[in-house]
C-alpha cells in the first residue's frame, strides 16, 4: 500500500516510515501541510496518516481538502485527545483517530484494517 | 578638507571591520549549524534504534547499544541539553514498549541523576527542567520528591510538578487540588486539561471535595472538568456554586450548566438573573437559549428593554430557542418592529436555518 505521512517532526516522520516499510508499505513523506496536499495530488497515495499541527496546512485542514475529491482514507495523529477535536476531525471526514502519545505498532494493526479493504 | 578625509577614512575602516566581524560570524554559525546537523541525526538514529529496540529474551533489561562518540558528546552542555530536549519529545509521542524503550535509554546514559542532581538546585528553571524530564520519562519512584513541589511558591516549578504528577499516575494525581493554596491560572488549567485529554478512561474522584473547595479557581476548574467529563451526578453541586460569592465561578457554573442541565435549569438561571453582573447576564442568556424549556417565555421579553445591543440580542437569541414557538412569540411582539430588533431578526432566522 502506498502511504503518505505528514508529520512535521522529524524523528517521529521517520519512526513511522521505520515501521510502515517494515510492514511492506511504499512510504511517501511531507514535512508541512503544504507539501502533503502536493504530494496527494502528486503520488495519489493509498492512505494518509497526517499529524493536526503542522507549519501552513494543519490535519484538520488536509482532511477537509482531501475528502473534497477523493475518498482516501486519513488516519489523524494527534497530541490533543479533546472530545471537540476528535469530534472535528471525524466530522470532517477523518476515518481514525490516534492520540499521542500512540504505540507504532497499533498503528501498523490500525493501516492494515485499511490495507484489506483497499484489496477489495 | 583634511578632516573629510579623515572621517571617510574613519568610515571605511569602520566597514571594513564590519564586514570581517560580519564574514567571521557568519562563519562560525555555518560551522555550528552543521555541527548541530550532525548531531541531530545522530541523536534520532540512537532514538529510532531505542524505540524499536526490543528487550533480550533473559527477562534482564538488556543494554541499547550506545556509540563511545555519543557518550563523550553528552559531556557537552548543548549536546546533552539537545538531547534531553529530543527523547522528552519522543518519549510524549510513543507509548507502550517504544515508550519504555526510551526510558530505559534515559536511565541507562544516567539522565535521571543529573535530572536529580538539577531537582536539587536553588535556581526555579533548572528545577522545572528536572520535573518536566522525570514526569515525563514515568519515573514514579520520584514521585514523593515531585509531589512536594505542586504547591511550591513558583509557579512554573508548580506547574510542571502538577503535570508530572498527571504524567506519573493518571487522573489521581489531581489529588494535589485538595492542598493546593495557589491560584491555578487560566493557563495551567489549560495545560492540565490537555494532559487529561491524553489519559485513558481518567477516572475522577473527589470532585465533589473540589467544587467546594476555599480556593476558586479549584472550584472554576473542578467545574471545567465536570463539564468535560459529563459528571450528571454533580448537577447540585454545580448548582450551589451560583451562590458563590465570586463573579468568575459562577460565570464557570453557569457555563458548565449549559452541558449538563436538567428540565428545570433555563428557570433555575433565570431566578439569578436580576442579581447577576453584567457578563453573567448574558452567559445566562447564552445557556437558555442552548437548554430552551422555559416555562415562562413572557418574563424574557421585559430584558429585551435593556440598553446595549449585545443584550439585546442575547435575549433575542434566548426567547427564539427557548421554547418550541420562541420565534413566533417575538414577531408578534411590537418590540420586533423597532431598531436594532429589526436587524436581529433575520440573522437569528438563519441560525434557526442552520
Amino acid at each position: 500500500m502506498r502511504v503518505l505521512v505528514a508529520e512535521d517532526d522529524e524523528l517521529m516522520l521517520r519512526t513511522i516510515e521505520f515501521r510502515l516499510k517494515k510492514d511492506g508499505h511504499e512510504v511517501i513523506l511531507a514535512r508541512d501541510g503544504r507539501d502533503a496536499l502536493q504530494k496527494v495530488d502528486e503520488y495519489e497515495p493509498d492512505l494518509i496518516i497526517s499529524d493536526v499541527m503542522m507549519p501552513y496546512l494543519s490535519g484538520l485542514e488536509i482532511v477537509a481538502a482531501v475528502k473534497e475529491n477523493r475518498k482516501t482514507p486519513i488516519v489523524i495523529l494527534s497530541g490533543m485527545g479533546h472530545e471537540d477535536m476528535v469530534l472535528e476531525a471525524f466530522r470532517l471526514g477523518a476515518d481514525d483517530y490516534l492520540t499521542k502519545p500512540f504505540s507504532p505498532s497499533e498503528l501498523s494493526v490500525r493501516i492494515k484494517r485499511f490495507a484489506v479493504i483497499n484489496q477489495r | 578638507m583634511i578632516y573629510l578625509r579623515l572621517l571617510l577614512l574613519f568610515f571605511f575602516a569602520l566597514a571594513i571591520c564590519l564586514i570581517i566581524f560580519l564574514s567571521f560570524y557568519l562563519f562560525i554559525r555555518k560551522i555550528w549549524r552543521k555541527e548541530y546537523g550532525n548531531w541531530d541525526r545522530m541523536i534520532d538514529m540512537l532514538l529510532r534504534e531505542a524505540i524499536f529496540f526490543h528487550e533480550a529474551d533473559t527477562g534482564q533489561l538488556a543494554i541499547i547499544p550506545v556509540t563511545q562518540r555519543f557518550q563523550a558528546n553528552l559531556k557537552n552542555r548543548r549536546f546533552y541539553n539537545r538531547f534531553v530536549k529530543k527523547i522528552i519529545a519522543a518519549k510524549r509521542n510513543v507509548s507502550g514498549q517504544y515508550g519504555d524503550n526510551l526510558r530505559n535509554l534515559y536511565i541507562q546514559l544516567g539522565l535521571d541523576k543529573k535530572a536529580l542532581r538539577l531537582l536539587g538546585s536553588h535556581k526555579w528553571h533548572l528545577k522545572a527542567y528536572a520535573i518536566q524530564q522525570l514526569g515525563t520519562m514515568g519515573l514514579k519512584e520520584h514521585l514523593p520528591r515531585i509531589y512536594r513541589y505542586t504547591n511550591r511558591k513558583n509557579a512554573l516549578v508548580r506547574v510542571e510538578a502538577q503535570i508530572a504528577v498527571l504524567n506519573l499516575i493518571g487522573a489521581e494525581g489531581l489529588r494535589f487540588l485538595d492542598i493546593t493554596s495557589y491560584q491555578i491560572t487560566d493557563w495551567q488549567q489549560i495545560k492540565l486539561l490537555k494532559e487529561l485529554s491524553i489519559i485513558p478512561q481518567a477516572e475522577l474522584t473527589g470532585m465533589d471535595k473540589w467544587l467546594s473547595s476555599g480556593n476558586s479557581s479549584v472550584i472554576v476548574f473542578a467545574l471545567k472538568l465536570a463539564r468535560n467529563y459529563r459528571r450528571y451526578e454533580l448537577y447540585a453541586n454545580i448548582v450551589s456554586c451560583l451562590d458563590h460569592s465570586e463573579p468568575n465561578v459562577r460565570k464557570e457554573a453557569i457555563l458548565t450548566l449549559t452541558d449538563i442541565y436538567v428540565e428545570n435549569t433555563s428557570e433555575v438561571l433565570l431566578a439569578r438573573f436580576d442579581g447577576e453582573t453584567y457578563e453573567n447576564q448574558i452567559a445566562i442568556m447564552d445557556a437558555i437559549a442552548v437548554i430552551g424549556d422555559v416555562q415562562n417565555v413572557s418574563t424574557l421579553f421585559s430584558y429585551l428593554d435593556a440598553g446595549k445591543a449585545q443584550m439585546k440580542f442575547a435575549v433575542a437569541r434566548a426567547i427564539v430557542n427557548g421554547s418550541a414557538n420562541g420565534l413566533e412569540c417575538l414577531m408578534n411582539d411590537p418590540k420586533s418592529k423597532t431598531y436594532p430588533l429589526t436587524d436581529m431578526i433575520p440573522q437569528l432566522k438563519n441560525e434557526i436555518k442552520w
